[in-house]
C-alpha cells in the first residue's frame, strides 16, 4: 500500500524543487569564464593613440567594467565606480561596448574611422560629467571583444588577477553592498597570493 | 467608486466562497445536516457577486478610468472597443479576475445541473469547489488587487501591448481558462468520491461530461493560441514548447487521459485509483501552469510580470490542494475495490495503454520544463532545454499512442484475440503503408519522417472511417458519445497529416524586395505592386501590396503590414495569409533597407497543409462536445434518479451498440446480482 | 543576364520582372546559419532562439556564426565556441552528459518502467479476483448480495468500494448493499435505514 504514497511524495519533491526556484533568477547567466584565462584583445583606447591589451597589466589585479553612455543601469553604478577607483589602488579598464547604435547610424553611413571619432568624443563628454573611475577606457565598437567575454548586458564588471586569469564576474550594476561584501575581499586575497 | 464597489463586492464574494466551503462540508460529515443544503445557494450568490466585481472592473476599462492603476497599465483612450473588453484579461490580475469568474461560472453550472445527485455528494463537491475559489479570492485580495488605485490618475494609459491587440486576444484566453478552471469539476468530484468512499461507476459517469467539455474547451484554447502566434508572430511558426505552453500542453495531456480512463471506470470499474489520480493530477497541473507562468520561475515571451510574493503565495496554495489530496488519496485508495478482471489483451488495457502514455509524455514535458530550475537550484549551473529536446522526446512517444489508438478502438471489453484484430485491421494497415510510403514519392520529397506520420495519420484516419462504416451497418441508435469520439480521433489524425505535412514541405524565401520584384515559389509567383502608407485608430503603418499569382493567372493580393503604435516605440509585423484547404500562402513585410534602391526585406513562405492543423484542433473540440452532450447524460438531469438510473442502464451498452433483442442481464451484466426488484419489477 | 535584357526591354517594362535577390548574400550560408541559431538561444530575450529574435545582440551573434560559417567551422565548432562564452545555457539542445541523462533517457526509462508496472499491475489484479471469487463460489451462495462480493466478475459495479461501515464518518450505506443505481433512498433520509425499494 506504500505505493499510493508515492504520488505525495514525488509532489514534495517537486515543490522543494519550485521554492527552491523562487529564489533565483532565471535570466541571469553564470560566467564559464571563471578561472580561465581573460581572452586576449587590442583596442584603441579613449583617450590614447596606442591600443591596449589584457597582457599589459599581467602582474596586477585589476577590474574591467563594461559601461555605454545609452546605459541606464551604468549612471546608477557609475558613482559607485568613481567612489571605489579613489580608494583602492585597483586599476579599473572600461570597455566602452557599441558606443554607436543602429538608431544613431540608420543609413549605415558612418565608417570605422567616423565611428570611433564619434565614440571617442560621447565617452569622453559622459566621463566628465559623471566622473572617470577609469585608468583607461578602451573601445568595443562592434562588440566583439565583449562576445569574447560572454557579455550579455551592461553594465558588467570583471575582477582580473596578476595571471590574467578572471576571478569574479559581476552581473548588472555594482551597488556598495557587492563591493564591501563580495568584490572587495576577492580582490584582497588575490592582492596577498 | 467603481473601483471601491468592485473590491468590496469582491471582498463578500471571498467570505461567500469560504462559507460555500465551510459549511456544506461541515454538514455532511456531521450531524448539521441541512448545512449540506447552503451549498448551492452559496454558490449561485458567489457568482452573482464576482460577476459584479468582475463588472466594475470591466467598467473601468470602458470609461476609460485611468485612475485605476491596473487600466491605465493596460488601455488607452484610442484603443478600440473590443479590445478594451479584451484587455481586462490582459494582464496578471484581471487575468486571475477572469479564472474567479469563470469558477463561480463553472460552480453555479454544476450546482444547477446536478439535482440527481444525492445531496452528499453535490454538498462536497461545491465545497471543494469554494475552496478553490477562496485561495483566489485571497489571492487576489492580497497580492494581485486590480483595483488599485494611482492618484492624480494619468492622462491616458500605456495602451494594451500591440502584439494583443488581435482578435485572437478576444477569444484564446477565455477558451484557455475555461478549460483550466474546467478541471476543478473533474478534480472536486473525484475528492468528493474519495471522501464520500465512493468511486463507482456512478461517481465515473457523472465525472466524465464534465470533463469532455472541459477537455474540449483546452482543445480549443490551445489551438487558438497557436493559430494566433502562427499569423500575428509574422514567422509562420506555432509551437515553441515555450514554458507556458507546455503548461497547458500537460493538463491537455492528463486530461486526454483521465477521459480514456474514466471509460474504463465507467463500463468495467477497473483502476478506480488510477482513473482518480489523474482527476487529480490535470487539475493539479491547472495549478501549476498558475504558478510557473506568475512566479518569474521560468524564462517566458508569455509569462505575466513577475513577483516573488505572488510566486510564494501560488506555491503554498498549490501544495495545500494538490497535497491535501494525494494524502487524502494514499488514504483512500487503497480500500478502492478492483472491479472486474481484464484480459491482457483487451479494451481495457488498451485505454489504460493510452494513459500509460500520455502520463509518460506529460512528465517528459514536465521534466523538460523544470529541468533547468531543478539543475539551477542544485546549483549545478544553468542549462536550457528547448525545442529540439522536446522535439526529440515528445515525439517518439506520440507514435505508439497513435498506432495503438486503432486497435483499441476495434478490440473486445474484458478479453480480445489478437487475430481478430489483425484480421479487421488488415487492410487499413496495408493502405496506410502504401500511401504513407507512396505519397511522399509523388510530391517529391521522401523521408523518413514523412513516411512515419502520415502512415500513422492515415491509420488513425482509415481506421476510423472503417469503424464508423461498420458501426453505420450495424442496427441501432448511434449516440452522440460514439460520433463524438469517431470525429476526435479524425481529428487527430487530420493533426497529426497536417504537422507532418508542414514540416515536411514548407519553404521559405526571404528577399528584398523593389516594386516590381518577383519571387517564386512554384507554382505561385508573388510580385510586390506597391508601398502605400496607410493607418488605423491607434497606428500607422507601411503596406505592401502583392499580387499572387498561380500559372499566370492573378489569384488573390495580400497585404501585409508594418505598424508603428502610438503608445509604444515597437514596430510590429501584421502578416498577410492566403489560406485554402490546403495550404496557406504567408507574407510578412519586414524594414525597408537602406540604400537608394527603394527596397524592403520581405519574408514569402509557402506552407502546404497547415489549415489541416486548425480543421483537425475544430474537429477534436467538436468531438468532444459532441461527446459531452450524449442523451445518457443529458437524462442524468432529471429528478427521478432511480428513473435515471435504469434509462441509464438500459442505454448503456457499448458506446451505442443496439440493446434491441438482449436481455439485460446479459448485455448489462453489472445488473446480475444486484437489486432482484429493480430487475425484475421494472426492466422485463 | 536578366539585367542586360532589362536594359533592352526598357520600351516594355512587363516582359521581364525582377526576380527578387535573397536578402542573404550566400544562400547556403544562411541555411546553415538558420539550421545552427534555430538549436541556440537569445541569451537577452523572454525564451527565443537566436535566428529569430530581433534584439542586438542575437544580430551580433549571428554575425559571428555567419563569419565563422564561411571561414569553414563545423557545426560543432560553433556551438563550442558559443558555450565557451555564455555556457550551456544558449544551448537549446542540452549535452548529454552525467548531469543530463535523466533528462535524457528518463521519459523513455520511464515508458518501459512504466508498461512493465501496467502488466504485472494487470496479472495481479486478475489473481486477485481469481482468488475472490474462489473464496466466494465455496461460500453459500443463497442471497446473491447479503455477501456483497464486489469484486466477482459478475458484480463489477458495486456501489461499497468501502467494506467497512464506520470508517470514521457516518457515510450512511448499509454493509449490505442497495444497489448502487438506487442510491438515493438511504441518502435522502439519512437517519432512517428503513425504507421500500422501487
Amino acid at each position: 500500500m506504500k505505493k499510493f504514497l508515492i504520488p505525495l511524495l514525488l509532489f514534495a519533491v517537486l515543490v522543494l524543487f519550485l521554492g527552491a526556484g523562487l529564489r533565483r533568477d532565471p535570466h541571469e547567466i553564470p560566467s564559464p569564464l571563471i578561472n580561465k584565462v581573460a581572452p586576449n584583445f587590442s583596442l584603441q583606447t579613449l583617450n590614447g593613440s596606442t591600443p591596449f591589451s589584457p597582457q599589459q597589466f599581467k602582474g596586477k589585479v585589476w577590474m574591467l567594467n563594461v559601461w555605454a553612455t545609452w546605459c541606464v543601469s551604468c549612471r546608477q553604478e557609475h558613482p559607485v565606480l568613481v567612489a571605489f577607483s579613489k580608494q583602492i589602488g585597483v586599476p579599473i579598464v572600461g570597455l566602452s561596448y557599441k558606443e554607436i547604435q543602429p538608431q544613431d547610424d540608420p543609413e549605415k553611413k558612418l565608417d570605422l574611422a567616423s565611428q570611433l571619432k564619434l565614440a571617442r568624443e560621447r565617452g569622453s563628454v559622459w566621463l566628465e560629467k559623471h566622473g572617470n573611475p577609469y585608468t583607461l577606457s578602451v573601445m568595443d565598437l562592434d562588440g566583439r571583444v565583449g562576445i569574447d567575454y560572454g557579455v550579455y548586458g551592461v553594465p558588467e564588471t570583471y575582477i582580473i588577477d596578476k595571471e590574467g586569469i578572471i576571478r569574479f564576474k559581476q552581473i548588472g550594476p555594482v551597488t556598495p553592498q557587492t563591493l564591501s561584501e563580495t568584490m572587495i575581499p576577492i580582490i584582497r586575497s588575490l592582492e596577498n597570493s | 467608486m467603481i473601483a471601491e464597489l468592485g473590491q468590496f463586492v469582491l471582498i463578500l464574494a471571498l467570505i461567500v466562497a469560504f462559507l460555500q466551503f465551510v459549511l456544506p462540508m461541515a454538514g455532511s460529515l456531521s450531524e448539521q445536516h441541512a448545512w449540506q443544503y447552503l451549498a448551492r445557494p452559496t454558490a449561485w450568490l458567489q457568482f452573482v457577486l464576482v460577476a459584479i466585481s468582475y463588472g466594475c472592473l470591466l467598467t473601468g476599462f470602458l470609461r476609460d478610468d485611468f485612475s485605476i492603476t491596473y487600466v491605465a497599465d493596460h488601455s488607452n483612450h484610442l484603443l478600440p472597443l473590443p479590445y478594451k473588453f479584451a484587455a481586462v484579461w490582459g494582464g496578471h490580475e484581471g487575468s486571475l479576475m477572469l479564472w474567479v469568474l469563470f469558477l463561480s461560472i463553472w460552480t453555479s453550472l454544476v450546482a444547477y445541473f446536478s439535482k440527481s445527485l444525492p445531496i452528499e455528494i453535490i454538498s462536497r463537491v461545491l465545497s471543494v469547489l469554494g475552496f478553490i475559489s477562496t485561495g483566489f479570492l485571497l489571492f487576489i485580495l492580497f497580492t494581485s488587487n486590480p483595483f488599485l488605485r494611482s492618484l492624480p490618475a494619468p492622462l491616458d494609459g500605456h495602451d494594451l501591448n500591440p502584439l494583443l491587440q488581435d482578435p485572437g486576444l478576444v477569444i484564446h484566453p477565455p477558451m484557455l481558462y475555461m478549460g483550466y478552471v474546467g478541471m476543478s469539476v473533474s478534480f472536486a468530484f473525484a475528492i468528493a468520491a474519495l471522501i464520500t468512499g465512493r468511486l463507482d461507476s456512478a461517481w465515473s459517469r457523472w465525472s466524465r461530461p464534465w470533463t469532455v467539455i472541459a477537455w474540449s474547451f483546452l482543445t480549443l484554447g490551445i489551438g487558438l493560441g497557436s493559430w494566433w502566434a502562427y499569423y500575428e508572430l509574422g514567422w509562420g511558426g506555432w509551437w515553441f514548447w515555450d514554458p507556458v505552453e507546455n503548461a497547458s500542453l500537460m493538463p491537455w495531456l492528463v486530461s486526454t487521459a483521465l477521459i480514456h480512463s474514466l471509460m474504463v471506470t465507467e463500463k468495467r470499474g477497473g483502476f478506480k485509483a488510477w482513473t482518480v489520480l489523474l482527476a487529480i493530477a490535470a487539475f493539479s497541473l491547472s495549478l501549476l501552469g498558475t504558478f510557473l507562468v506568475r512566479s518569474g520561475v521560468l524564462t517566458s515571451v508569455h509569462a505575466f510580470a513577475s513577483d516573488p510574493t505572488r510566486g510564494i503565495f501560488v506555491l503554498c496554495f498549490l501544495a495545500i490542494v494538490v497535497g491535501s489530496s494525494l494524502m487524502l488519496f494514499a488514504w483512500r485508495a487503497p480500500k478502492v475495490t478492483l472491479g472486474g478482471s481484464m484480459g491482457l489483451l483487451s479494451k481495457e488495457t488498451f485505454l489504460l495503454l493510452n494513459s500509460v502514455i500520455l502520463a509518460v509524455s506529460t512528465g517528459a514535458v514536465l521534466l523538460g520544463t523544470l529541468y533547468p530550475l531543478v539543475i539551477d537550484a542544485l546549483n549545478l549551473g544553468k542549462l536550457s532545454v528547448g525545442p529540439p529536446y522536446f522535439n526529440l522526446v515528445f515525439a517518439p512517444l506520440m507514435v505508439p499512442l497513435l498506432f495503438i489508438l486503432i486497435p483499441g478502438t476495434v478490440a473486445k471489453w474484458r478479453s480480445a484475440s489478437v487475430k481478430e484484430i489483425m484480421m479487421e485491421l488488415k487492410w487499413i494497415a496495408i493502405l496506410s503503408l502504401a500511401l504513407g510510403a507512396g505519397l511522399p514519392f509523388l510530391i517529391g520529397e521522401w523521408s523518413f519522417g514523412v513516411f512515419l506520420g502520415w502512415t500513422l495519420g492515415l491509420w488513425v484516419g482509415l481506421g476510423t472511417l472503417q469503424h464508423i462504416v461498420q458501426r453505420a451497418l450495424r442496427p441501432g441508435r448511434i449516440g452522440g458519445s460514439f460520433w463524438g469520439m469517431q470525429l476526435a480521433h479524425l481529428g487527430l489524425a487530420v493533426l497529426v497529416l497536417g504537422v507532418t505535412g508542414v514540416k515536411s514541405f514548407e519553404v521559405e524565401k526571404d528577399v528584398k524586395m523593389s516594386i516590381g520584384d518577383e519571387v517564386t515559389i512554384s507554382p505561385y509567383v508573388f510580385k510586390l505592386t506597391d508601398i502605400v502608407e496607410t493607418k488605423g485608430p491607434n497606428y500607422k503603418a507601411y503596406q505592401a501590396q502583392i499580387d499572387v499569382l498561380k500559372s499566370g493567372q492573378k489569384i488573390e493580393q495580400l497585404k501585409p503590414e508594418k505598424r508603428r503604435y502610438a503608445s509604444s516605440a515597437m514596430a510590429m509585423t501584421e502578416a498577410a495569409i492566403s489560406t485554402n484547404l490546403w495550404r496557406d500562402l504567408y507574407v510578412s513585410l519586414g524594414d525597408s533597407l537602406p540604400g537608394s534602391a527603394q527596397q524592403w526585406s520581405m519574408r514569402v513562405y509557402y506552407k502546404p497543409f497547415v489549415p489541416w492543423l486548425w480543421v483537425g484542433v475544430l474537429m477534436m473540440v467538436l468531438g468532444g462536445v459532441l461527446a459531452a452532450f450524449d442523451r445518457r447524460y443529458r437524462r442524468l438531469r432529471t429528478s427521478n434518479p432511480v428513473q435515471t438510473a435504469a434509462q441509464m442502464a438500459s442505454s448503456f451498452g457499448d458506446q451505442g451498440e443496439s440493446l434491441q433483442g438482449t436481455s439485460y442481464g446479459q448485455v448489462v451484466p453489472e445488473l446480475n446480482g444486484l437489486n432482484p426488484v429493480l430487475e425484475t419489477k421494472q426492466f422485463q | 543576364m536578366i539585367s542586360s535584357l532589362l536594359v533592352l526591354s526598357a520600351g516594355a517594362p512587363s516582359v521581364y520582372a525582377k526576380e527578387a535577390e535573397p536578402m542573404a548574400n550566400d544562400v547556403q550560408v544562411e541555411a546553415r546559419l538558420v539550421h545552427i541559431a534555430e538549436e541556440l538561444r537569445c541569451l537577452v530575450c523572454q525564451n527565443e532562439s537566436l535566428s529569430s529574435s530581433h534584439a542586438d545582440l542575437a544580430e551580433d551573434l549571428r554575425a559571428q556564426v555567419r563569419e565563422q560559417i564561411v571561414s569553414g567551422k563545423s557545426d560543432q565548432e560553433i556551438k563550442d565556441y558559443l558555450v565557451e562564452r555564455y555556457g550551456d545555457f544558449v544551448l537549446y539542445r542540452p549535452v548529454v552528459k552525467p548531469m543530463t541523462w535523466l533528462l535524457w533517457f528518463g521519459p523513455f526509462a520511464g515508458l518501459l518502467i512504466a508498461l512493465l508496472g501496467l502488466g504485472i499491475s494487470i496479472k495481479r489484479r486478475n489473481e486477485k479476483i481469481q482468488e475472490k471469487s474462489a473464496v466466494l463460489a465455496a461460500h453459500s451462495t443463497h442471497s446473491t448480495h447479503s455477501d456483497n462480493d464486489p469484486d466477482s466478475d459478475q458484480q463489477t459495479m458495486q456501489s461499497q468500494d468501502f467494506r467497512e461501515p464506520g470508517l470514521g464518518e457516518p457515510t450512511h450505506l448499509e454493509p449490505d448493499s442497495k444497489s448502487e443505481l438506487d442510491p438515493q433512498p438511504s441518502l435522502k433520509q439519512p437517519i432512517s435505514t428503513a425504507h421500500s425499494k422501487a
